[in-house]
């Protein structure tokens, strides 16, 4: 099983941008490990040969629909339900500069 | 080694926006130049409880584009998720065609000093495009209108060998585009861009060295501005002994510059895996003669 | 009228015996009332539901036809949007987001007049099995106000066996209708993966997510489903299945039908859930079912493959709850980078961040293959056997969890957390339609369930057999001293 030390817990919090404090990271680390070494018994189970399960519904495929364009929610709405927005606009603060 | 035993290799990535009626996964309406936020649905917003349903057109305008180039049209292709955050992507993934896509393999003909020339396509890939993202002095601004629009990926191979050649291959597939009537191919308005990516390589030797990407250009002189100071630039290094460090930038078309946006020994890691909420393409030898048969004629591209 | 159906209670409307604005009435003082010990409602739509009352009440008085569902109040989990009203999905980051649209399923109720009387309090995102990872109030059992109402549905499970409505919806991914309606002593029903719209629920695991019905009984259960059973063309993964009539085919006696008991894999169930089980074997067996033995050892592993798929899912899901387009925007948050980090961090309750977290590594480059794609091989074994079980019998029975209720805030260890959703989960992995219906208490009083699983679109035939076991099973049902009377508490 592979190792689930303090940069492995912070490489994850990078990647799915949640911020995790000192302690936080110490509990998600005995969490963490603890699951997967539940999970890891996926591991007896003998899949050669076996397909991964794409779509549960077998026979449920090709749905599209026709190129026909339709209402847009209210832009009043969408503006006045964000936290930010400056005229026509959601706002938010300029992104940091590249390193 | 003198500069000339030196080759630039060339990889093109076109993105190039379909003009549908309505986005790729949402009914919202897909029309360049309107007011800020008004074609948007809760689709294309990344609003919770939202689902997508494809576009039957945007799968017949990439099918007709692989068709026309003669690649093969897959009979069977799914859409994945490819996780990133930025402000202009509402679900902060986009759904795209990581290892199956609708069209791969096909060759684009181009014409250079009055010899034809094949080129060959590695794949197209239908995905969504990102919303805008447009600067104030002490703010960024988001509009969604462009979320969501369908977008064809096309993928050359790295077999590119110099910026005059990257200029007829981009002038070639935009008249096939033009042809075909799929998309407004208008680099102004950004319905055409071009990312590229610049290695060089000794002449004769098959290895790829490290390249330099540069995202969304958009104008030909820009293209060949860009190709032909950055080859110069590698082969210049390397003639120095120095190293060139794989690195991403952007064109900046206001400031007329390459930004450069990272500098990364391993690639990011996307965390690609099948769209849940989609289900497969799966086409037809029907579907796809029916639409070979009704191509239009091409000035250099052969029929099939 | 507390102890009518939602059939009769609609009945009861279509006679002219009761106003639309009498039975709001009515169910609104209840609420008000006994809610404040319960805790169900996150938000009572007060004002909305009598004034849709009043109309349906004048669409009455015009002759117009009216709607299969009319005049029943029905409550809605918070997950599920409603146009123009709040939605939390239980989670601090949504405490001020309003849906631009109604969910597909909403709109279904609605023309058929059904009156959506609150929103129904959940485990955060709907992960977790008793409403206990809510981050904005407590539900508690209505039988007990000490227990775990289960969850992640809780808020629907209490609403029901509180009376508050006879019908409420919930979601269920892993057994979030299923195992609140065991908990709390009422019916509780998921369908087929696809055959109700998902269109509007706020998605968790999404190719395991489907909307579930909770009620007093299957009649009821079977109602709802002849409403919100059929096509959405805004869902992808949506049945081209048509509305089905359900409760015509209702009839008297599964005599000769093979219920299928996987004996091998119930070996460690104890106590009482296991005497009670075999009780209700024995009553099978009675109402002319044979009981046939089948294999179903692979789902040792389902609790596996559903934590590795759901929260591969569930994160990526998340991932859009940035505090940008909606929701709360971390005030402390100064740069683009921090609004990221830092709503998140101060938005998702340790729950929510540990499967987004464990879902991210699942997914992570070097650790697909090993994780995601090896769950998912094993999610198409785990098919294969509910396949190859069905070859054998018409439908499964199991119990739907090893534990009765439990006292919130009882510390548990990791392997019983898992263990609570054992016998629910291989069901979402599948993609089958099941069903949890009460069938005992325990000495202490606490509701158990029978869970009946059939083959992915056998809806009818489930309902229409779990129809018939409520009929002829000795356990009546019953309802909790708290809400056995009218409105004092």
């Amino acid at each position: 099983m592979a190792e689930i030390d303090r940069e492995t817990v912070k490489h994850l919090s990078q990647l799915c941008r949640i911020n995790c404090t000192e302690k936080e990271i110490e509990k998600l680390q005995v969490d963490l490990k603890e699951i997967l070494s539940y999970i890891d018994q996926i591991n007896e189970v003998d899949t050669d040969n076996v397909p991964p399960c794409l779509h549960v519904s077998e026979d449920v495929f090709n749905v599209m629909r026709d190129d026909v364009s339709g209402p847009s929610i209210s832009r009043d709405f969408f503006l006045t339900n964000a936290p930010a927005h400056i005229g026509s606009m959601i706002s938010v603060p300029p992104a940091n500069k590249a390193h | 080694m003198t500069y000339a035993d030196w080759e630039p290799v060339i990889g093109l990535e076109i993105h190039v926006e379909l003009n549908t009626k309505s986005k790729l996964f949402s009914t919202a309406l897909n029309h360049f130049g309107d007011a800020p936020n008004t074609n948007i649905t809760e689709v294309c917003t990344g609003y919770p409880g939202a689902l997508p349903v494809l576009n039957k057109e945007a799968v017949r305008k990439a099918v007709q584009f692989g068709c026309a180039i003669q690649a093969e049209v897959a009979k069977f292709s799914k859409f994945d998720r490819k996780s990133y955050f930025s402000p202009n992507s509402p679900c902060n993934f986009q759904i795209t065609q990581h290892d199956q896509p609708i069209v791969k393999g096909g060759t684009i003909i181009a014409e250079i000093e009055g010899k034809e020339q094949s080129f060959a396509v590695n794949r197209v890939q239908l995905e969504e495009d990102a919303g805008t993202l447009i600067h104030f002095p002490t703010y960024d601004g988001i509009d969604y209108n462009r979320a969501g629009i369908p977008l064809i990926k096309i993928v050359s191979e790295p077999c590119i060998h110099s910026a005059q050649e990257a200029v007829a291959y981009v002038m070639a597939v935009k008249s096939i585009l033009q042809c075909l009537d799929v998309s407004d191919c208008s680099m102004e308005e950004g319905s055409l861009l071009i990312d590229i990516n610049i290695s060089v390589r000794p002449k004769g030797v098959k290895e790829l060295r490290n390249k330099i990407g540069i995202k969304k250009l958009n104008s030909f002189s820009f293209m060949e501005l860009v190709i032909k100071s950055e080859v110069n630039r590698q082969i210049h290094a390397y003639l120095d002994n120095e190293k060139v460090v794989q690195s991403i930038y952007r064109w900046d078309a206001d400031k007329k510059e390459m930004v450069l946006m990272g500098r990364k020994a391993t690639a990011d890691d996307y965390l690609y895996f099948p769209d849940p909420d989609l289900v497969p393409v799966i086409l037809t030898q029907a579907y796809i003669d029916e639409i070979k048969q009704s191509l239009p004629e091409f000035p250099l591209q052969r029929k099939g | 009228m507390y102890k009518l159906s939602a059939i009769e209670l609609r009945d009861q409307f279509f006679r002219g015996d009761v106003k639309a604005v009498d039975i709001i009435d009515y169910y609104l003082k209840r609420i008000n009332a006994l809610d404040k010990d319960v805790g169900a409602f996150l938000n009572l739509f007060h004002d909305q539901a009598l004034k849709q009352a009043e109309a349906l009440d004048k669409k009455k008085a015009s002759g117009a036809r009216l709607g299969k569902l009319a005049g029943i109040p029905i409550a809605l989990k918070d997950n599920i949007l409603v146009k123009d009203e709040i939605a939390t999905c239980g989670s601090k980051f949504l405490t001020n987001f309003r849906s631009p649209y109604n969910a597909s399923i909403v709109e279904m109720v609605l023309e058929e007049d059904g009156i959506i009387i609150g929103k129904t309090n959940m485990d955060e995102f709907a992960m977790g099995s008793s409403t206990e990872n809510s981050a904005l109030q407590k539900t508690r059992n209505p039988w007990n106000l000490k227990w775990v109402p289960g969850g992640s549905s809780g808020g629907s499970g209490a609403a029901v066996a509180a009376r508050f409505a006879p019908i409420a919806l919930g979601s269920d991914t892993g057994g979030s209708v299923r195992l609140p309606a065991a908990f709390c002593g009422v019916v509780g029903y998921k369908p087929t993966y696809g055959r109700v719209s998902r269109y509007g629920l706020v998605a968790y695991g999404s190719s395991m997510d489907q909307i579930g019905i909770l009620a007093t009984n299957t009649a009821d259960v079977a109602l709802m489903m002849e409403v919100i059973g059929r096509h959405c063309p805004k869902d992808s993964t949506s049945l081209h299945e048509e509305c089905q009539d359900f409760l015509t085919h209702f009839k008297d006696s599964i005599k000769g039908m093979k219920l299928g008991v996987p004996w091998k894999f119930l070996e460690d169930l104890t106590d009482e859930p296991k005497s009670n089980f075999l009780n209700s074997i024995e009553i099978l067996k009675m109402l002319g079912a044979e009981i046939v033995e089948i294999d179903l050892g692979i789902l040792k592993y389902s609790v596996a493959v559903y934590n590795i798929l759901a929260s591969a899912e569930a994160s990526s899901n998340l991932a859009r709850f940035d505090g940008i387009r909606y929701g709360q925007r971390s005030e402390r948050a100064k740069t683009l980078d921090e609004i990221y980090d830092f709503s998140k961090e101060e938005g998702f309750g340790p729950e929510v961040k540990r499967r987004i977290m464990l879902g991210t590594y699942v997914l992570s480059a070097g650790n697909r293959d090993a994780y995601y794609k090896k769950g998912q091989k094993v999610r198409t074994l785990i098919s294969r056997a509910y396949k190859e079980a069905f070859s054998k019998c018409d439908l499964i029975a199991m119990p739907v969890s090893p534990f009765a209720a439990f006292e919130i805030g009882a510390v548990k260890g990791r392997l019983q957390i898992y263990m609570e959703d054992i016998y629910t989960i291989g069901v979402n992995l599948a993609g089958l339609p099941a069903v949890s219906i009460p069938n005992g208490l325990t000495k202490d009083g606490k509701p158990l369930g029978l869970q009946l699983i059939g083959p992915q679109k056998h809806d009818r035939n489930l309902l229409v057999a779990a129809n018939v076991i409520e009929k002829g099973h000795t356990f009546k049902r019953a309802i909790p001293t708290l809400a056995d009377k009218q409105f004092s508490p």
